[in-house]
This record gives structure tokens, sequence and C-alpha cells, in this order.
């Protein structure tokens, strides 16, 4: 099959196919996901063992070996549904669809990791749980704007308006992301801190960080951006694929 | 320095928990979904 029938091909499938996928796609989830439940256990190594304690923040500036990895596995998890949206009023196959949904899911949750455990380290560093600082309201708002992706699908009966008004959603609900992402760069009054490169004039809990800090920060973020969030998203694939299937079996009944 | 380990603890109860709970819930909703599937093929040989 050439690529470019790939991306076109029916949703339906023969339904082994449907249901589990080939043998060798199987296959390849199985590893992926042994690797991402091992990487995520050295990932807690490298965040809680290797790297250094800050010793002005004590144990709790750990938590930004989580906070920053869910964040980079959520930037990679929706813009893998602006991949799948876009190529969706492409092709108009489902299965880009099934992506881009896929992707919305599995970064939504990564992103809440990231919104909490901020506000975990924000208790003993900023001494409050919230504040409405530029990043953090920002933030918020995206994912306020990603849980309303949700309920914007479950509006519509199940068709081709119904991927399309997902696919555009999905396309525009990134500029939160890109916008979150950007914020602490062009507005120096924020306090949140920018670890890598300058930081704003305002920041409050930054911190220089060593060799090993460094390295736990790249390996935790690798893990959640190229094992963890896939791995999540494939299996998260699948499971729609099945809903499909059980969708058509019941409209045959 | 002001001991912060209680929460280093709850930070990593929240990266764990959610973890859990959205990868606990993907293999239920799998589980389920095959389950439905079985029982629709069920009625449909019927």
């Amino acid at each position: 099959m050439s690529a470019l029938q790939r991306l076109t091909s029916p949703i339906f499938a023969p339904d082994e196919q449907i249901t589990s996928g080939t043998p060798r796609a199987a296959w390849v989830l199985n590893i992926l996901t042994v690797l991402a439940v091992v990487g995520f256990a050295v990932g807690l190594y490298m965040g809680l063992v290797y790297a250094g304690m800050d010793t002005l923040q004590g144990n709790v500036q750990r938590i930004f070996y989580f906070h920053v990895a869910t964040f980079s596995g959520g930037f990679i998890a929706f813009g893998t549904a602006v991949v799948g949206g876009i190529l969706y009023l492409v092709t108009r196959n489902p299965r880009w669809d099934r992506l881009s949904l896929s992707g919305i899911e599995v970064g939504f949750f990564l992103s809440l990791i990231t919104l909490v455990t901020g506000m975990v380290w924000a208790r003993p560093i900023w001494n409050t749980w919230w504040t409405w600082d530029p990043r953090l309201t920002l933030m918020m708002i995206m994912m306020l704007t990603y849980a309303a992706y949700f309920m914007l699908r479950s509006a519509f009966e199940n068709g081709d308006k119904k991927r399309r008004m997902a696919s555009v959603y999905a396309i525009l609900a990134f500029i939160t992301v890109i916008m979150t992402l950007v914020i602490i760069r062009v507005r120096p009054d924020t306090i949140h801190p920018a670890v890598i490169g300058s930081s704003p004039v305002n920041a409050e809990g930054g911190f220089s960080m060593t060799d090993t800090m460094t390295t736990a920060l790249g390996i935790n973020s690798f893990i959640f951006s190229c094992l963890i969030t896939p791995a999540l998203i494939w299996w998260r694939i699948r499971l729609e694929r099945l809903h499909e299937q059980a969708n058509h079996l019941r409209a045959q009944l | 320095m002001v001991n912060t380990d209680s929460y280093l603890l709850l930070g990593l109860v929240v990266v764990l928990g959610v973890m859990l709970v959205y990868a606990g819930s993907l293999i239920l909703r799998i589980r389920q979904a095959h389950k439905m599937i079985d029982t629709l093929e069920t009625l449909q040989e019927q």
C-alpha cells in the first residue's frame, strides 16, 4: 500500500485490524509500553536520586523535573492533535480524527499534572497555591479550552461534521499552548521563572542548573515526550477504534 | 534551608496518581469495549 493510499484508506479495515491492529503494530506498541514504564522509573530515579538538591528550595525543587517534562509531553500531544486535525481536513480519513482526539485527551491529562505540580511547588516557594500570574492564567485558559473540546465533540452525532468541527477546534486551540509557552519571554512582569535562558525581571523561585540537574531534566523530558506520550496516544487510538467497531456492529443489528 | 520534603511527596502523589488513574481508565475502557464487541457479535450471530 502506498503512502497516499494509507493516508486516505477507509475507516473500516478488516475486523481484526480494527480491534488489535496488525501483529507487528501490536508488537511495537507492547515494546513502546514497556519502554515507557521503564523510562518512567528511570525518570523518577533521575529526578529523585541522581540530580543534586537545590540548596535554597530544598527537595521540592525536584518537582520541576516532572513539571517541565509533563508540559513537554503535553506539547507533543497537542501538536499531534494539530497534525491529526490538518490531515483529517485534507483527507477526510477518520483515522486522523482518532489521532487528534487521542492527542488532546493525553495532552489534557499531562497538562493537569503540570498545573497541579506547579501549584504544589508554588506553595512553599511563592507562599501561595495560586496567583493570577500571566503564565498561570494562560495555563488555566489552555486547560479550559481543551476541556471545551470534549464538550464540542459530545454536542455532535458521529459523522463528518463532528470531525470537521473538532479538527478545526484542535488546530485553533493550539494557539493557547503557544501563548502559554512564550508568555514568560514577552511579559517581563510574570513571576514565573524561566530556568532555561534569561528569566523575567520579577521571576521568583528560579535557580541555576547544575550538570546533574540538566541531565535529569533532559532525560525526563525525552521520556515523557518520546516514550510515555506516544504510548498513551497509541493506546487511546486503539480504544477509539474499538468504540468505532462497536458502533459499527450496533448499527448492523 | 526550609524543609520542603512534604511538598515533594505531595507532588509525586499527584504525578503518580494522575498517571495511574489515566492508564487505569484506558485499561478499563479497552476491556469494556472488548466485552461490548463480544456481546454485539454474539447477538449478531443469533
